[in-house]
């Protein structure tokens, strides 16, 4: 074996301007995979990120009460014996949090905006804490510091509200100034409430802005509601990917205790109103989706992302083929007398399909990998530079205002088999027709 | 050095078809190459043609103006947010919009307004109710008894809910008197009551019983306050559906048809309409498709929106007609259910038998034609504001009626988005200037009462003297000093004063011209001279001092115009790329060609022939490849885009069908299409061939004579 990939290792150098040729395409090919591959991850990192922290848990249980057939009101009774029978059945829980949900109008002495308001005791929040980053003065006000100001922990006191950057610039305040929320109750009785600004947090895409965190006391006093009522219970597991069988899981449990369940929609929640309204039954049912469901209006950019990536990796990838096709053919061309003299001392036609296509796996995996490191390397470059996207159009397909960009080893090494396997694949046909010639042609045939 | 030329191209020929592996692939390289260019630019330039004509010819014009100190940019069709962008104002449309009106190429000047209203869609109760009051007004006894089953038969099923279910409200008082309330009214003796004198019980239902069913359906209206006239003359697609248009100076609403047909409309009307259109459009089936399986189910379970309006006699009536259709009896409830439980086989009939007898009997748009609605917004400066206007019918954008875009905005009059922005007429700021001033708000003039009541720390807004709160604050705490409950509710109060009748006034048309407005759309003679006039409008702005700034409309279109940009942009760069890699390809290929022929080319140089002659053979050679396989590459470009013209391109999701303008594309190509296609590739080939040629050039005669190897 070794003596055939000294051969092989040997005709790559002898035509040396030809590989580096082929190498460079290969290479060029596979660094664009992975770029590609890290921007649909980088997308996939910021979507969970955001959608988890704003929009749901990994698994959420929520549900809707309707008191009369015509009505749907998105709230939980009787939320703290759900609470315990969630608690004791969920596999792999890491913890359940309770988030109340409510939308409203934000208004400061300069401008206003609409948001969907976020009820949390901020004490129980851990995730959240570590999640939400704090944004510079600078980042909502101009001529600001570059320091942070404000603490989210102080969303544990009532009528308190932590906004987001671009909100707080749209609104013109700062931490320590003083909002009036607006919400309309279930009965279509309007509400005031005048909160602090405590925090103000980065933005985090399309998501932050219409969301804002207001302490739980308060949506429930908006909404006129009692203390055994909330939005819905966000249930964090050790492992996201476990969602579904989770969701699954805690749909049969909660069945078999004699919960009413709604059928699973994969759609937010704001997205059954209509639905909801129009079907005629009353009181409460529960609803279980997955963190993905609550997002699913964003999902078509990374499906988009995806498709795109891999319809353009397929053109380049049907290009090189041909292109290593035409190399090989011509390498076992020049090399006719050779290979029937090797066929002639007795090498046998398994050795030289082998000597071939080995020839163009070493190829291909030094050219594959080179080119994966080289778009790891970019990327990691990309990353530490935060390189902030000056286009709208782009931070909403992003979900982000940096390009991040995420390299994953398996990605890397998929993208590094993949190439290679293709570059064999198309020396194949080259290489069964140089083990088929007979000795005798060849050593006859003359350039 | 003619026949030098003939020899050339001979010679190239003959290389063309002598090395067939080398020609193969890279011909086949550059006819994928062009085929790629050629439709892709075709696609992408039909893409931008379908979203410019349906930006243009609907709300945007060519250019739009608006206030230069804007707080956000103009997004016509909204930002990234939910539409509470601050774009400034244009105080007095008529004097600030004139001069560019007055500007060659400027063929019209739309001044417009957007705001985001709500309609509370009512529930079925409250309809009955209105027809019940009418019938006891009419003294028509016949319809009277029909109304009054209905609230019975509604009532009956609403308190069962009700009573079944705990209340979750903090509020267990008010639960109570809810549900004795509705028990009151199940009663048979309500009913007596109601037979002996119907008014007093009438005003007992609407007053508390009427509101616990009031969980209608709240329509989130795009709406566009418009000069009406100048933009029906101005916009010339514009065409009126259903109704007729609103009166010059009159005020009204207009729904844009499709909002109608998809918001508006009866929820199962509308799902049946989504179902067939799925099967029909997208060649979909409910067997086969899980989702749309589901959507069916869910369909058939909202079967209440349509047994609830029926009278008791359309709904024996109906009960006989389904028993017929579906072969089987049983409560209507049920047959209805069954009814809507469609399949693939009988999808078209039930769909044709529920708009022939289902529709006549209920009412299939929450909003008729002909009604009032009431209009609810945030003012500026954040205060909700209701306004009663007439619905006077629908209109559309002709050829552009399947366009998410064209078909986003309904229309109101100028006067009434005026009133919705917070900016009121003369007589209306008197009149809350005096009830707020019988309240004991005395230190606001007349004319700053809407400010100081609405708040806005506008320039305009004179405060007496510097005071800590904001004016806002102020007048509540005036409010609830005086003993108002709550300063905010106390004005709404004041607010909703000024609601319920219709403003039945003719308003002129300086008077619809001279206030205020947010934006004007521009329209032009010839599109083609935009960018001209765009500059001879910013000259007239710069030159006058006015407080105005002009975009285009793929700016004015906000986000999404910048969607349209980065797509051109992504296909540019895949474009690129793709060419790179071939590059590299072809230049291997020829390179390996080459070296095939040194022997020949080191004769051709023996005999005379000068190194740029052999570069000219190698690059006509590819050349001549380049317009076959190019040429073919085009062909057949254009071929996939005529097929696509002819058959349509389907829009697969969401976001393609507001790119595409409809649930389908139509490209068509351009002859620059081909030309930029045969270009590219014919300068990417000879770029990837000038490296071999160069080589070949210097191939010495003498190698030709050693012989190979």
């Amino acid at each position: 074996m070794s003596v055939l990939v000294r051969i092989a290792l040997r005709n790559i150098l002898q035509a040396r301007r030809r590989s580096a040729l082929l190498s460079l395409a290969v290479g060029l090919v596979t660094m664009l995979l992975v770029l590609l591959l890290a921007i649909s991850q980088g997308i996939e990192d910021n979507l969970v990120r955001a959608a988890t922290t704003v929009s749901a848990g990994h698994v959420n249980v929520a549900g809707f009460f309707k008191p009369t057939p015509g009505s749907a009101r998105p709230i939980i009774t009787n939320v703290r014996e759900l609470r315990k029978v969630v608690e004791e059945n969920t596999p792999g829980l890491a913890y359940v949090v309770e988030r109340h949900r409510g939308w409203g109008k934000i208004v400061s002495d300069t401008g206003s905006t609409q948001a969907g308001l976020s009820g949390l005791t901020v004490a129980n929040e851990q995730r959240f804490l570590d999640t939400i980053r704090l944004a510079e003065e600078r980042e909502y006000k101009e001529g600001g510091r570059a320091e942070v100001l404000g603490d989210v922990r102080k969303l544990s006191e009532s009528h308190t509200i932590m906004l987001f950057a671009g909100q707080a610039k749209r609104l013109g305040v700062n931490v320590g100034d003083v909002i009036t929320i607006q919400t309309e109750t279930f009965g279509g009785q309007t509400n005031t409430l005048d909160a602090t600004v405590v925090a103000i947090a980065k933005d985090i895409g399309l998501l932050s802005s219409w969301s804002a965190f207001v302490p739980a006391g308060d949506i429930l006093e908006l909404y006129a509601l009692n203390e055994d009522t909330s939005g819905a219970l966000w249930v964090y597991l050790d492992d996201i990917k476990r969602s579904d069988e989770v969701m699954n899981h805690l749909r049969d449990v909660l069945a078999a205790k004699g919960y009413p369940l709604m059928e699973h929609q994969p759609q937010p929640f704001f997205f059954k109103f209509d639905q909801v309204t129009g079907e005629d039954w009353t009181g409460q049912r529960i609803d279980v989706t997955t963190w993905r469901d609550e997002v699913s209006f964003l999902t078509y950019v990374l499906t988009a992302f995806n498709s795109l990536s891999w319809f353009l990796v397929g053109i380049l990838v049907v290009i090189i083929a041909v292109g290593i096709m035409n190399t090989m053919w011509n390498a076992v061309r020049e090399r006719t007398r050779e290979i029937g003299t090797m066929r002639a001392i007795g090498m046998s036609r398994g050795r030289v399909l082998v000597m071939v296509v080995l020839e163009s796996a070493l190829l291909g995996l030094f050219a594959t990998s080179v080119g994966a490191l080289l778009g790891t390397l970019l990327s990691a470059m990309v990353n530490r530079a935060e390189w902030v996207v000056p286009v709208d159009a782009v931070k909403v397909i992003l979900l982000s205002d940096t390009l991040r960009m995420s390299v994953t080893p398996r990605d890397a090494l998929a993208s590094v088999a993949v190439l290679s396997a293709f570059t064999v694949l198309a020396s194949l046909w080259p290489a069964i027709r140089a083990a088929s010639l007979r000795p005798i042609t060849a050593l006859q045939h003359v350039e | 050095m003619g026949a030098n030329l003939r020899l050339v191209v001979l010679l190239a020929l003959r290389n063309v078809a002598a090395h067939r592996v080398k020609s193969a692939i890279v011909g086949s390289i550059l006819f994928f190459g062009t085929f790629l260019v050629v439709s892709g630019r075709a696609l992408i330039q039909s893409i931008e043609h379908a979203m410019e004509t349906s930006i243009t010819s609907s709300l945007a014009g060519h250019l739009q103006v608006y206030a230069k100190d804007a707080k956000d940019p103009l997004a016509l069709f909204g930002g990234g947010g939910f539409g509470s962008s601050d774009i400034g104002e244009i105080p007095d449309a008529g004097a600030n919009l004139a001069p560019i009106a007055a500007l060659d190429n400027v063929k019209a000047i739309v001044p417009m307004g957007i705001t985001n209203a709500t309609v509370f869609s009512g529930n079925e109760l409250d309809g009955v109710l209105s027809e019940l009051r009418d019938a006891v007004g009419r003294g028509d006894t016949v319809a009277r008894e029909a109304g009054a089953a209905r609230v019975r038969a509604i009532v009956d099923s609403l308190g069962k809910g009700l009573l079944a279910t705990a209340s979750q409200a903090t509020d267990r008082a008010r639960a109570e008197e809810d549900r004795a309330a509705l028990t009151r009214v199940m009663e048979p003796a309500f009913w007596e009551e109601f037979n002996a004198d119907p008014l007093p019980a009438l005003d007992f239902l609407d007053a508390r019983v009427a509101p616990l069913a009031a969980d209608g359906r709240l329509l989130y209206l795009r709406t566009i306050g418009t000069d009406l006239q100048r933009f029906g003359q101005s916009f010339d697609r514009f065409y009126m559906v259903d109704g007729e248009p609103i009166p010059p100076g009159k005020r009204g609403y207009l729904f844009s048809k499709r909002t109608y047909e998809r918001i508006v409309k009866n929820k199962v009307a509308r799902e049946l309409d989504a179902v067939r259109e799925e099967v029909r459009e997208k060649g979909k089936t409910i067997a086969g498709e899980t989702l749309l399986k589901e959507r069916v189910a869910r369909m058939a379970r909202q079967f209440q929106r349509v047994t609830f309006q029926l009278s008791p006699e359309e709904a024996r009536t109906l009960e006989t007609r389904l028993a017929t259709e579906l072969g089987e009896t049983g409560p209507l409830d049920t047959l209805v259910q069954r009814f809507l439980t469609v399949d693939d086989a009988n999808l078209e009939r039930r769909y044709a038998f529920f708009y022939d007898v289902i529709a006549p009997m209920i009412q299939l748009y929450d909003v008729p034609v002909g009604s009032v609605v009431t209009l609810r917004a945030f003012t500026k400066s954040g205060f909700v504001r209701s306004i009663n206007v007439k619905v006077y019918g629908t209109y559309e954008f002709k050829g552009l009626e399947e366009s998410d875009l064209s078909s986003a905005s309904n229309l109101t009059d100028m006067i009434t988005f005026r009133e919705l922005y917070g900016k009121m007429t003369a007589e209306q700021k008197e009149e809350l200037a005096a009830i707020a001033a019988s309240v004991g708000v005395a230190d606001v003039s007349r004319d700053d009462a809407e400010a100081a009541l609405f708040g806005g720390g506008t320039a305009e807004v004179a405060v007496p003297e510097p005071s800590p709160a904001s004016p806002t604050e102020e007048v509540r705490a005036t409010l609830a000093a005086n003993g108002a409950p709550d300063g905010v509710a106390a004005t709404d109060a004041l607010i909703a004063s000024a609601g319920p009748r219709i403003d039945e006034r003719t308003y002129s048309e300086d008077e619809i011209r001279s206030g205020l407005a947010l934006n004007a759309a521009i329209i032009l003679e010839d599109p083609a001279r935009l960018d001209e006039t765009r500059a001879a409008i910013e000259a007239r702005i710069a030159q006058d001092g006015l407080n105005l700034q002009v975009v285009n409309w793929q700016q004015a279109a906000g986000l999404l115009g910048q969607f349209i940009l980065v797509i051109r942009a992504v296909l540019t760069v895949a474009i690129a790329i793709i060419f790179l890699v071939a590059m590299v390809i072809i230049n291997n290929s020829m390179v390996m060609a080459t070296m095939d022929r040194v022997g020949e080319i080191g004769t051709m140089r023996a005999i005379g022939a000068h190194r740029r002659w052999v570069v000219g053979v190698f690059l006509l050679e590819t050349l001549l490849l380049g317009v076959i396989a190019g040429g073919a590459g085009a062909a057949a470009g254009v071929g996939l885009v005529q097929w696509l013209g002819h058959h349509g391109l389907p829009a697969a999701s969401d976001a393609l069908v507001v790119l595409f303008a409809g649930p389908r594309l139509y490209p068509a190509w351009a002859a620059t299409d081909v030309l930029f296609g045969l270009v590219v590739v014919t300068l990417v080939g000879l770029a990837s061939t000038l490296y071999p040629a160069v080589l070949a050039s210097r191939i010495q005669p003498v190698v030709a004579m050693q012989g190979k190897e």
